[in-house]
């Protein structure tokens, strides 16, 4: 039943990492918050980066390709994202951490809350470019954090799927994972082809690359792939707000930290300790 | 509207707060399915599918949470269902939920079928006395994937979620030795310690105990937060507490900007200055 390599031997491993550039919302203003409606805000002067959970996809995506290469196995790697966000700095270092390919997919539509349009458009590209062993992506990513697209990902895939990973390590029969689940952590063993996706993960910054595979590299040209989609939303966004309840803060004063310690112990944390 | 609660065994405190969540949503009728088995969602579509053809309850609602979210993710894909995940408010035909990495709240229209999880902190447990759950849904065997073993936690998870009291460390206790002195402190003002998404995952407090929307969010009575910047993905998971305190070397700290009390100090000398305060006390009361 499954779209992608049952029952095929592939001469090598494939492996698709999906990824997100976003914006370093931790930079914006407080006023740019205000009065959006359903609008995006203004990012233009914030740096890009890679959302955490997709940065951490990616380098375990590099370190299974390390592990299988350590065994004497070929593989392939490719990363996918979606714009709007792009960003050269970080889409130029993937060929020099050694993905064999980068591919730019790119809607005209406003994705921003459309999670099922998201996925849709992954797999379309995943399918005509497919079948790969192991499609791997992070758990969410903002603006929408909704979290839904590796499931439907792996719906439309007709993939296996294990989520909110922490770390995975080749095994005899696929891939050994260590998943976090609402009771705790547990160790699973699953056979390939799967969709793998990570949450807070042991790997969580992506590696950087040598000068020298920088210098190797910088010819290199990310593919750009155009793709439509006209489904309309299924959940309507009405308005986005930002709560402007901030506490007075009050700062303790003192010459030294023996008295601002001392004022903070006295006056407030005795009091709220009883 | 009819709604159905989906409840894992053994949270009647998750299944409260559902059931406050669907009594927002004017239900006229609140029917509770159980889940029992395995942790793997997959394991369950199966059996929801036939019970969802049976009962074609207008909404579904899960408890946010790894199996909740994907459960609903997945079922709402095969049912053709509009899904919203970790849901924080209803009302009004609309529902709330974190997004911006939590620096702002997105409001989306309510279709009248919907499959949602439910953000358990958010809504407070239902005190009427709860149904028995009409069905129990029984996971089914994965042949594709083998449990091989749990790992034994540090901490129960819920301790954390459920804490009075808590000090949270940031990268800005500079190294991982410095974190035993913050445990130290979190016991000395009978709580327990909790850290940044950092600090967890460089593993300096357990990564169970990681505070913020990707771990637990929290609302204790007391809250000491050392050396975190304030990021907004951390502060939605303290924001709830009754008493903040920062402490930040940097005065332009977001931190300070959802802190009752804020203290510009290295927050190193500042924990050992008040783990000697509540030495002196201890010997003066001795």
């Amino acid at each position: 039943m499954f779209l992608l390599g049952k029952g095929v031997s592939f001469p090598m491993k494939r492996i698709l990492v999906c990824f997100k550039i976003t914006d370093d919302f931790d930079e914006l203003l407080p006023q740019d918050w205000l009065n959006l409606g359903t609008k995006a805000p203004d990012v233009s002067y914030v740096r890009r980066i890679l959302g955490c959970f997709d940065e951490a996809a990616l380098e375990n995506t590099l370190y299974l390709r390390d592990l299988w290469q350590a065994q004497g196995e070929e593989v392939q790697l490719t990363a996918l994202t979606l714009n709007p966000g792009y960003s050269d700095h970080i889409v130029k270092n993937l060929p020099a951490l050694h993905f064999n390919r980068v591919v730019c997919l790119s809607c005209e539509r406003d994705l921003r809350f459309l999670p099922e349009h998201t996925a849709e458009l992954l797999a379309q590209f995943i399918r005509q470019d497919g079948p790969y062993d192991l499609v791997i992506t992070g758990r969410q990513a903002p603006p929408a954090n909704s979290g839904l697209v590796p499931f439907y990902l792996a719906e439309a895939l007709r993939l296996h799927c294990l989520d909110n990973l922490r770390s995975a390590k080749p095994d005899r029969q696929g891939v050994t994972v260590l998943q976090e689940t609402d009771a705790g952590v547990v160790e699973r063993s699953a056979r390939l082809p799967l969709l793998l996706s990570f949450g807070n993960a042991e790997r969580s910054y992506l590696r950087i690359p040598t000068l020298r595979d920088k210098m190797a590299t910088r010819s290199y040209q990310p593919e750009h792939v155009v793709l439509s989609c006209t489904s309309s939303a299924s959940m309507v966004l009405l308005d986005l707000h930002r709560d402007t309840s901030e506490r007075k803060c009050v700062f303790v004063t003192g010459e030294t930290v023996e008295e601002k310690a001392r004022a903070f112990y006295d006056t407030y944390l005795k009091e709220v300790l009883g | 509207m009819n709604t159905v609660i989906l409840s894992l065994p053994g949270n009647r405190t998750a299944v409260a707060s559902l059931y406050t969540a669907a009594q927002k949503l004017q239900s006229k009728r609140i029917e509770l399915w159980e889940l029992d088995g395995d942790s793997i969602a997959e394991a369950y579509l199966s059996a929801l599918l036939q019970q969802h053809q049976q009962c074609h309850p207008d909404v579904i609602l899960f408890p946010a949470g790894h199996l909740g979210n994907a459960l609903a993710s997945r079922l709402g894909s095969r049912l053709g269902l509009p899904v919203l995940t970790d849901v924080c408010s209803i009302s009004d035909g609309q529902a709330g939920k974190a997004a911006y990495s939590a620096n702002l709240t997105a409001y989306f229209a309510l279709p009248h079928v919907f499959l949602a999880s439910i953000s358990t902190s958010a809504f407070d447990p239902t005190t009427i006395s709860l149904p028995q759950p009409s069905c129990r849904i029984f996971s089914e065997k994965t042949d594709w994937t083998t449990l091989l073993r749990v790992l034994p936690t540090s901490s129960d998870r819920s301790e954390l979620a459920l804490a009075n009291r808590i000090v949270v460390c940031g990268r800005g206790i500079g190294t991982r030795n410095n974190a035993a002195m913050f445990g130290a402190l979190a016991t000395q003002i009978g709580g327990i310690l909790g850290g940044t998404r950092p600090v967890a995952i460089d593993e300096w407090v357990p990564s169970d105990r990681l505070i913020g929307i990707s771990g637990t969010c929290v609302k204790p009575d007391v809250c000491l937060i050392f050396g975190a910047s304030g990021a907004q993905a951390f502060a939605a998971g303290v924001v709830e507490s009754v008493f903040l305190a920062g402490i930040n070397n940097d005065n332009t700290a977001p931190l300070f900007r959802f802190c009752d009390v804020g203290v510009v100090e290295d927050c190193v000398a500042f924990a050992e200055a008040l783990l000697k305060l509540f030495e002196q006390e201890r010997s003066s009361h001795d």
